[in-house]
């Protein structure tokens, strides 16, 4: 009991830090250095759980022992990679939040136990190994963030998005549970484990249409949390809405939660002779949904004119590329064969986040004095008048459009690589349109560049917050864009292993008991098939004789 | 033929000792980090770094020539290490006689373009100090690697820093420009990107350009993949339908932006395709010689009739590029050792006269604030030094002969005119493109592209220089500077030197040309005429200048 709560260590930091935080703001007194307390606090807690989730991966791999933890939480490389990148977002959102929170007259010590309390959500549903735990996970994350998205109660614009955000993500809580009472019909079980062994066996009649119910549903809830097209409607609003950092983190943070979460469901649930069906559609139904989503992403942020918005359908657009990535994961072998699935969604995540912090924390210095527009006139001169914030956003840029020595590009270019590698070749007009989409993103990308740094500027210099913590999460995301993208030998690597890792022991040994079971069946298919593949083609019939001969 | 065994002209000779080659590509980096370090309040701090670096990496540059025996063919100074082992990516660079004219050109430019740059950029020499320093490793990386996705991305570590040099410091228009310019040249490579994937996979899991040169594949493929090599490079060079960002944005670029645009980036275009394309795709390019050879001749029409109707000098120099780099191309189209080294030397003359155009048009901007033709005349009479300077490097960029341009122009036409005249001896195999015809075809309207390209350009002296003095501002210009005219002497010295004694210049590049012509051109001759290539097997020895040897 004890070894497994020391497994959960990561998880348990950032939920005492929430409590901590709910506990003793009351008491101290409303000073702004109070207030902005909380954000390096936040910070410190954040980064002890990332360190915490480091030294578990260094010195793992450790099991979950007990049946109650084991069967609904895990501490896998995969569970504790993910662990740590939201563990990172949720200290940089930390580090940009206190002068922004100040600027803004909504510095409340509730705001950082919020982000505590999502971030822990995060951590829950990404450790999850049932469908109970994911979806109490899920829920704890999403209903702090649509508070969080409104936390401007002032704001009009702020209440409206959290308030969209809040109902259409109700809608999606809602299909996640429909979903999951049919995988609870078929199965009898709601841990993975279960319903993994479950679907070793082959599905008769009606189980088929059942089943493909429960992957529509469930897949649709993440598919919402993910902003993938055509589930994407919430996510302008809510992203231009909610405060900068907010937004950034919901950019990062939550997409990166949501698709570790979805991966881990895929991966770790939906494999089995009983899904070979769905493993044939699968894999085309989501290459349909990325090139939707990057196609229209990328179309409508063209005709955005603030900075946000056009990142609010960026990051629907990056849905879509992620999206593409998992076809490398779904259309594997690996989902039949248990093979090693391809790492570069992890790796991709992780630009992407880095990218999406370094831009909103860049732009949430532009809102002085309780201003959220992020448009041309905001911008215009930035790159002059606060140099640091400038560069940072136009490294972000460039990293999104995917141009080297960037980590973007990285992540571009191994995603491709392995979608590339499925079936031989059969996704290239997939990575074709990719690329293309690139290409279209660049535009918006550089016309964020150019207000920055080539339009001509206004008479009267413009304030920035030039807040130390705001420039820590600045310099720290940019610093990662660049350093891992000159060398991301190490960083693939992890990715790499983490997804090896993805299984736990006791899924394992599940699955290791049902093969044991089913030897004899596998035996049995490929003798009874040999007499027609033999009459069939006279090719392969020098096989079997070759073990006679060694015989004699 | 085996294709992998034959590419002599691609395995290592030397290397393994001290990393030169990285050194030279990273240290033009390590001073713009140097730049990047010091606060951007004093800007002679970043021009002393700037020239300063350039010069240490013009030095380390000739150390490099020193290292290299241009007599062997093959990759020396090779630097092997690894990179991204979970991709089977590579750090390897190498060089060869393909890569050591435009190291020299580029690491020679650089030093001037500061030097050039000391008054015309007039803000933000911090920026523009480390986006020229990029550029540069940007621009040595690409000739350097012989790792395709370490190629890849120093090929697009040049774009941005060229993208902030046209969009920060350029003209008017200079926004509409510079995004042009980046989403053409970024859609071509990402094509290209896609393709590089694709052969990797076929590959085996290897960048390695040695290891992929004798990759397995179809015609279809080959065709396929050749085609997305070659749009990037076609669209860097830039040939016919795809030069339109080409215009605007050395218009719009300040003039050291100009310089390195027409002085190393446009040649890079054609050092892919020499480099990459055509080794990696031997029968693409056996069927896509002619289409190549047309468009080089489309090319330098078109760019010779649109340099005559400019108004603007920068333009109408601009112009003149696509018409010359269309020589380029039509050499390398032809694919025979004359055109070749004709085209590889053309390349490096096509910087110095260009490069020395852009400049001078930039020294007389600073002067007028115009480059309007109709704004000059007779300037002449106050800026002597400046007109003899100008009129000389017109003569460069016309051809006249003991000028490079000649050198380089005559070599092309010569290979062009044997490949003609070898090709049309014998009746044409069934179903092939007509060859013959368009070789000769496309090298006689070409050779009238010289005569165009003195027309226009002669027209635009004439007009600017001579006559009256028309203006009343222009009677108050000021001579060239000491400072703009070592500049331009330094490169008049070269224009003389490749053009009176061609022959140093022609070894550098002579070994490497000869070894890859000898395994890549019957390859092409296959698909393109096998009756020729039956032919010229028995006349192989049989070479320009060489007695005839028996067989």
């Amino acid at each position: 009991m004890l070894h497994d709560l020391a497994l959960t260590t990561p998880l348990l930091i950032l939920l005492f830090a929430a409590l901590f935080t709910l506990v003793v703001d009351p008491f101290l007194p409303p000073e702004e250095g109070n207030r902005r307390f909380w954000g390096y606090f936040g910070a410190a807690a954040s980064l002890t759980s990332v360190l915490a989730a480091a030294l578990l991966w260094k010195f793992g791999p450790h099991e979950m022992q007990t049946a109650p933890f084991a069967y609904h939480l895990s501490a896998t490389g995969y569970s504790l990679f993910f662990v740590a990148l939201v563990g990172l977002c949720a200290a940089l959102t930390h580090l940009a939040s206190p002068r922004y929170l100040v600027e803004h007259g909504i510095a409340y010590g509730e705001f950082y136990a919020l982000l505590h309390f999502a971030t822990f959500g995060m951590a829950t549903m990404i450790s999850a190994e049932s469908l109970i735990t994911l979806f109490i996970g899920l829920e704890i994350m999403s209903m702090s963030v649509y508070v969080l998205v409104a936390f401007k109660r002032t704001s009009a614009a702020s209440v409206e998005a959290g308030l969209k955000y809040f109902i259409m993500g109700s809608v999606a809580s809602a299909l996640l549970l429909y979903g999951t009472a049919f995988l609870y019909g078929l199965s009898g079980g709601t841990s993975f484990v279960e319903i993994q062994r479950a679907l070793t066996k082959p599905t008769t009649g009606n189980d088929d249409l059942y089943l493909g119910l429960a992957v529509a549903l469930t897949a649709s809830a993440f598919l919402f949390k993910v902003a993938a097209a055509p589930l994407h409607m919430w996510a302008p609003d809510a992203y231009e809405g909610a405060p900068t950092p907010i937004t950034g983190y919901m950019a990062s943070a939550v997409k990166v939660a949501g698709f570790a979460a979805f991966l881990k469901f895929l991966y770790a649930c939906l494999s089995g002779p009983a899904v070979d069906e769905l493993h044939t559609a699968l894999p085309k139904i989501l290459a349909t949904v990325a090139v939707l989503s990057m196609t229209l992403g990328n179309l409508i942020a063209l005709s955005q004119r603030s900075a946000k918005r056009t990142l609010a359908y960026s990051s629907i657009a990056h849905a879509g590329y992620l999206l593409l990535g998992c076809v490398a994961w779904v259309a594997d072998p690996a989902l039949a064969g248990y093979h090693q699935p391809s790492g570069a969604v992890p790796f991709y995540l992780v630009g992407y986040a880095l990218a999406s912090l370094a831009a909103f924390a860049a732009l949430a210095s532009v809102g002085k004095g309780g201003e959220e527009q992020t448009g041309e006139v905001q911008l215009v001169g930035m790159g002059r008048q606060y140099p640091f914030a400038g560069a940072v956003l136009g490294l972000a840029m460039i990293s999104l459009a995917g141009v080297p020595p960037t980590l973007g590009f990285f992540g571009k270019l191994q995603l491709a690589r392995d979608v590339l590698a499925v079936d031989d070749a059969k996704y290239l007009p997939h990575i074709i349109i990719l690329v293309l989409n690139s290409v279209v993103s660049a535009y918006y990308y550089l016309r964020i560049t150019v207000w920055v740094y080539m339009r001509p500027e206004a008479r009267q210099p413009r304030q920035y917050l030039t807040e130390p913590s705001l420039q820590w999460a600045m310099g720290i995301a940019a610093a990662g864009l660049l350093l891992i993208g000159l060398l991301p030998q190490r960083a693939m690597n992890i990715g790499q292993r983490s997804v090896a890792q993805i299984r736990t022991g006791v899924a394992l040994q599940h699955l290791k008991y049902e093969f044991a079971q089913q030897g004899p069946q596998k035996v049995a298919e490929p003798v009874a098939v040999a007499p027609e593949a033999a009459e069939a083609a006279p090719g392969p019939a020098p096989a079997p004789a070759a073990p006679v001969a060694q015989g004699e | 033929m085996d294709a992998n065994l034959s590419q002599t002209w691609l395995q290592t000779v030397t290397g393994g000792g001290f990393p030169l080659l990285t050194v030279l590509t990273l240290l033009p980096t390590l001073f713009a980090l140097g730049s990047f370090l010091i606060p951007g309040e004093q800007s002679w701090v970043h021009k002393a770094l700037g020239f300063s670096g350039s010069i240490v990496v013009l030095l380390v540059a000739l150390a490099v020539f020193a290292g290299v025996n241009v007599a062997v063919p093959g990759m020396q100074l090779v630097d092997d290490y690894a990179w991204i082992e979970a991709i089977g990516a590579r750090w390897t660079l190498g060089i060869d006689g393909l890569s050591l004219p435009y190291i020299l050109l580029t690491a020679g430019l650089v030093p001037l373009v500061f030097a050039g740059a000391w008054t015309s950029i007039d803000k933000r020499w911090k920026e523009f100090t480390i986006a020229m320093l990029v550029l540069e490793t940007g621009m040595i990386g690409s000739l350097l690697a012989t790792d395709l996705l370490v190629f890849y991305v120093f090929w697009e570590v040049m774009l941005v820093p060229m993208y902030l040099i046209i969009g920060i410091w350029g003209g008017k228009d200079r926004i509409v420009a510079t995004v042009k310019f980046f989403l053409y040249t970024m859609f071509g490579s990402l094509l290209m990107l896609v393709a590089i994937l694709y052969l990797y996979h076929k590959g085996s899991g290897t960048f390695s350009l040695s290891a992929l040169t004798g990759a397995q594949l179809t015609d279809k493929e080959q065709l396929w993949l050749f085609a997305a090599f070659a749009l990037a490079f076609l669209i860097k060079v830039p040939a016919f339908p795809f030069h339109t960002w080409l215009p605007d944005a050395h218009t719009e670029a300040p003039t050291p932006g100009s310089v390195i645009l027409a002085g190393v980036m446009l040649k890079l275009g054609t050092y892919g395709l020499l480099r990459f394309a055509i080794p990696l795709f031997p029968a693409a390019m056996g069927k896509a010689a002619p289409l190549l050879a047309i468009l080089a001749t489309i090319g330098i029409v078109f760019g010779a009739l649109m340099a005559y109707v400019q108004t603007d000098v920068k333009r109408l120099v601009a112009y003149s590029s696509v018409s010359h780099l269309g020589f380029v191309l039509l050499g390398i189209a032809i694919f025979n050792e004359e055109a070749l080294q004709g085209a590889i030397l053309q390349g490096v003359n096509h910087g110095l006269s260009t490069g020395a155009l852009f400049l001078l048009v930039g020294f007389l901007y600073e002067r007028r604030h115009t480059r309007d033709i109709a704004e000059f005349g007779g300037i002449a009479k106050r800026m002597p030094v400046y007109a003899a300077f100008f009129v000389f490097v017109t003569m460069s960029s016309v051809a006249l002969p003991l000028t490079n341009g000649f050198v380089g122009e005559f070599l092309i036409f010569a290979g062009s005119f044997k490949e003609g005249v070898q090709s049309s001896i014998l009746p044409r195999p069934d179903g092939m493109v007509p060859w013959r015809t368009v070789v000769l075809v496309c090298t006689g309207i070409s050779t009238l592209g010289i005569v165009l390209g003195a027309v226009y350009m002669l027209s635009m002296v004439r007009r600017v220089f001579f006559g009256g003095i028309t203006k009343s501002a222009n009677e108050l210009l000021r001579d060239l500077s000491l400072r703009e005219r070592v500049i331009v002497g330094i490169l008049s010295v070269f224009i003389v030197w490749i053009g009176v004694a061609p022959a140093g210049w022609l070894k550098l590049s002579e070994a490497t040309v000869h070894a890859m012509v000898q395994p890549i051109r019957p390859q092409i001759q296959q698909v393109r005429s096998p009756a020729d290539y039956q032919r010229e097997l028995r006349t192989a020895t049989i070479r320009i200048g060489q007695p005839v040897k028996a067989p």
